[in-house]
């Protein structure tokens, strides 16, 4: 068993990543707006479906994924707009605070609608986006598809590119004072409105991104989005929510521990082995592996 | 150059301030006396714009901003030091500097010079992350980020509170400067020696109300103070 | 008071709507005279469609049929047949409360449901109502039936099995690995007996795994069956797990035979593997439409005929069991010759495989020539097709 550990430490590095991948933007929404965003697999979901259409319409594959990248983030801030603007400016709450179960009822619904309008549109029936490419990276370790690579390479790619925009602009300084400290940022005058856009953006891109990568290696349909969300909440809680280090590598503990569980275990204890970790997290470190333990000063 | 008049603010069906009325000139730093509880950070946050108000204006040198966003009020010329410090604790000393400006955009070198001539100890720990700063060196660097937008208006909310009495005459200090340089004063207060330093006007506030407004020196000897914070006074036209 | 009485008239009005929604449409002339009613309960829309639809589509069809043939002859009078559909969406509540809404318009003789999972939740209702006569056309979940007035003409799992057998026996394969969903009854259940008999055959079960509906990474569990050297992986579940294992395992160097065990329309695999992949993958069910179709069988090619002029496509792997399924209760009917339950149950115990001559599908009879055993479920093998091209075909099993 011990010949074939590099395979599963592969394994689990893809599998890993597809999870980071969508954990990521659920962790930048949540970070910065305090929204638990269960729609967010409705962004990933919504991401595939445009993706599958498009290149079936004949469509090249990134190309189509562009396209449903810029649908997709469209989409968001309606869904920000239409879901969750209008819990945060009702009577009895101020924006900042006392929502939260309000907030996950109204995402819950956000999401079983997008839900039902992707069966009305698609059906229900599972279909896999055409791989953009085939072929397996053979090494004497191990072997890994193509299309694997580009997984990790997009989540690499993905994470240098938010890093960029949130610490070397003017509009990624706004995200992360509002992630820190909502009331201080608004009295430095920050737009919560272009805060809202530019988080809301970024997150369902990254969604579409996600989906429409993971579409061509996993069957999508349109309930695909309810268990990877979950797994992403799981991800954020064992990373630290809100930290984008600590979502790659909550992604990645929890790919290869679930690999390891698979293989090494039973491969109906796979499910187990995520919750287990999940508790131990919460005993052992419950800020998660990158959040910081809050102290007043 | 501010005057408020006959505001109302709460929160859900809790109303906090109830017709307030005061002003403030730029020469006659204000201090705003009242016991925990009579509104006075509430009072700051209707001003600063993260609550609305429920009636009655806000005047800031002859323009009403009362329906401006928080933002537009930065711009305005309001710059808030909140309870607590409120800095942003996993930034740098630097970057909550340039949050102080964000209303401006990038503020350029001499934009940085001015303020760390005034708080050298900031220059010292620009790169450090704030969260790790002392509580007096955190306080320095709230007031610093609000003088970061240029404002003709300052509002300082308890800035004395759990600093040591060294650091707390500093502030006096601080605070004494920047009004000299022509920065209206308004602090909200319970700490009487900052006040007495502070302030050549005094306005008393108890559960919403304005019950007392005149020269600094005359309320903080006087009696409507002491019966402020003891609460032993006539029951008020206001109920809730 | 007034308030009250508003309340009041408000609940009425809900009542209203709610009992309205609740009668199957057209029910209102489910007394008719010359009427027989049969409620067919099908996942129209939901995960299992594309089982569903076509099953729904079939059953249809064999009532026009029959009507137009002068409907089902009782005692010298003749009834036309009428379908009473409802939709479970392949879920135990929505099969349940479509049970009940067939039975609050008092139909009799029900056709279905698909899916293992609704099968079970029904069984109990309808074991006791004395009212009811059930066909099974879809899950092949063991002890479904009961002989009584449950009755099933789909296979069992153990059915499928057969061909699994038949398939090991004539290649000569040694070892076997299996993946099977975990939520089928029917294959978790049978599972053993087919470990037992494969063993019998000198073949290994080197591995045995689970998984899940809506599961997608396999990679921990195929790694390990590339170390483990083995002849045959037999998946036991749905196609787009099916497909996504395949592919996997072939991506992650797995180079023996793949061994499909589950109706799985070429549409839907296509949907989610590459045809090329799929290439000589066995599969072991028993024949489907589409096989009677291109074994040139000529009810079957009558069907598919019908079925596309129609629906304009082809019809679905169970459409021909559906079909057979409205057949089967005209014979019990005009066997009993009458509609009272007690006697049509009888009568369908009773049926012979000679007296339906419009079956599409191949039973093997009882030993005494009966459609059903003595538990009411019909003996339907399976066989082993191969993946050609882009769709299936029946194997020679010869090499």
């Amino acid at each position: 068993m011990l010949e074939l550990l590099p395979q599963q430490l592969a394994n689990g590095l893809a599998l890993g990543s597809t999870y980071a991948l969508v954990a990521m933007g659920l962790t930048l929404i949540f970070g910065v707006l305090l929204i638990p965003n269960f729609a967010h697999g409705e962004f990933y979901m919504l991401g595939a479906f445009i993706t599958y259409a498009l290149v079936a319409s004949g469509l090249n594959f990134w190309l189509a994924m562009a396209a449903a990248v810029v649908l997709v983030t469209g989409i968001g801030w309606i869904v920000d707009r239409v879901v969750f603007q209008p819990i945060g400016s009702a009577p009895g709450h101020s924006a900042a605070q006392g929502s939260g179960l309000s907030m996950m009822i109204s995402a819950l619904a956000g999401s079983i609608i997008l839900q039902q309008v992707a069966t009305i549109i698609w059906g229900t029936e599972a279909r896999t986006i055409p791989a953009p490419m085939t072929g397996v990276i053979q090494t004497p370790y191990f072997t890994i598809t193509a299309l694997q690579l580009t997984v990790i390479g997009t989540l690499t790619a993905a994470w240098i590119a938010v890093w960029l925009v949130l610490h070397r602009s003017r509009l990624g300084l706004a995200i992360r004072a509002t992630s820190q400290n909502r009331d201080a940022a608004l009295l430095m005058g920050i737009s919560m409105t272009q805060v809202r856009l530019a988080t809301f953006g970024i997150g369902a891109a990254l969604g579409a991104v996600a989906g429409a990568l993971l579409g061509a290696t996993f069957p999508i349909y349109p309930s695909m989005g309810v268990t990877p969300v979950l797994k992403a909440f799981v991800v954020l809680v064992i990373g630290g929510i809100g930290s984008l280090p600590g979502a790659i590598a909550g992604g990645l503990v929890l790919g290869m521990v679930e690999v390891m569980v698979a293989g090494y275990g039973a491969s109906q204890f796979q499910d187990i082995g995520t919750f287990v970790i999940l508790v131990a997290v919460l005993l052992i470190r419950p800020q998660g592996l990158f959040g910081r333990a809050q102290v007043e000063r | 150059m501010l005057r408020i008049d006959g505001l109302s603010a709460g929160y859900g069906r809790l109303e906090v301030l109830h017709a307030v009325s005061f002003t403030v000139e730029r020469d006659l730093p204000t201090v705003m006396l009242g016991a925990n509880g009579a509104g006075k950070t509430t009072l700051c946050r209707v001003i600063s714009g993260l609550i609305p108000a429920r009636a009655g204006g806000i005047v800031l040198d002859g323009a009403d901003i009362t329906r401006l966003s928080p933002a537009e009020r930065v711009r305005a010329g309001i710059a808030l030091v909140p309870e607590g410090r409120q800095v942003f604790p996993d930034m740098t000393v630097r970057e909550n500097l340039r949050l102080g400006a964000y209303v401006h955009g990038e503020p350029g070198r001499t934009g940085f010079d001015a303020v760390f001539a005034m708080f050298p100890i900031l220059a010292q720990r620009q790169n450090q992350r704030a969260g790790l700063l002392s509580g007096g060196e955190q306080q320095m660097l709230a007031l610093a980020r609000a003088l970061m937008s240029r404002p003709r208006l300052l509002l300082l909310d308890e800035p004395s509170q759990g600093l040591a009495p060294k650091a707390v005459a500093l502030i006096a200090e601080t605070v004494n400067r920047i009004a000299a340089t022509g920065v209206g004063v308004l602090l909200v207060e319970q700490n009487l020696i900052l006040a007495q330093a502070i302030a050549r006007h005094a306005v008393v506030l108890e559960t919403g109300t304005c019950v007392a407004d005149g020269p600094a020196g005359d309320l903080l000897a006087g009696g409507a103070v002491a019966d402020s914070y003891l609460g032993k006074t006539r029951r008020h036209r206001h109920v809730v | 008071m007034e308030k009250l009485r508003s309340g009041r008239a408000t609940c009425l009005i809900l009542g209203l709507i709610l009992g309205l929604g609740t009668l199957p449409a057209g029910a209102g002339r489910a007394s008719a005279a010359d009427e027989i009613v049969i409620g067919e309960i099908h996942p129209i829309t939901g995960p299992a469609t594309f089982y569903g639809l076509p099953e729904s589509r079939g059953i249809q069809l064999a009532a026009d049929r029959i009507n137009k043939a002068g409907g089902v002859t009782l005692g010298g009078k003749s009834y036309q047949i009428r379908i009473a559909t409802e939709d479970d969406q392949a879920s135990p509540t929505t099969g349940v409360a479509a049970l009940r809404k067939l039975v609050s318009a008092d139909v009799r003789f029900i056709i279905g449901p698909l899916a293992s999972g609704v099968a079970p939740a029904l069984k109990p209702i309808i074991e006791r109502n004395d009212k009811l006569t059930q066909l099974i056309d879809g899950t092949i979940a063991d002890d479904m039936t009961n002989g009584k007035n449950i009755f099933r003409n789909q296979a069992t799992a153990s059915g499928y099995n057969v061909a699994v057998v038949k398939l090991f026996s004539a290649r000569k394969y040694k070892s076997v690995a299996m993946m099977t969903d975990r939520f089928h009854a029917g294959f978790m259940n049978s599972q053993k007996t087919l470990a037992a008999d494969l063993k019998g055959l000198g073949v290994t079960t080197a591995s045995e795994d689970f998984y899940k509906l809506g599961d997608t990474d396999f990679s921990a569990t195929l790694t390990n069956l590339r170390g483990r050297n083995v002849d045959v992986l037999l998946i036991r579940g749905y196609p787009a797990e099916g497909a996504l294992i395949t592919k996997q395992a072939r991506q992650l160097g797995f180079s023996g035979q793949v061994v499909w065990e589950m109706v799985s329309p070429p549409s839907t695999v296509l949907k989610n593997i590459p045809a090329a992949e799929m290439e000589g993958v066995f599969n072991c069910i028993p024949l489907t439409t589409e096989d009677y179709v291109k074994l040139g069988d000529e009810k079957a090619k009558a069907l598919d005929q019908a079925y596309r002029g129609r629906f304009n496509e082809g019809p679905g792997e169970l459409t021909a069991l559906s079909y057979d399924a409205v057949y089967i209760f005209k014979a019990a009917f005009e066997k009993a010759g009458s509609l009272d339950n007690a006697a049509v149950n009888k009568a369908m115990a009773a049926l012979k495989v000679a007296d339906i001559p419009e079956l599409v599908t191949r039973y093997t009879p009882q030993p005494d020539g009966r459609l059903f055993a003595s538990d009411g479920q019909v003996d339907l093998r399976g066989e082993v097709s191969v993946w050609r091209g882009e769709g299936w075909e029946p194997a020679s099993l010869k090499d």
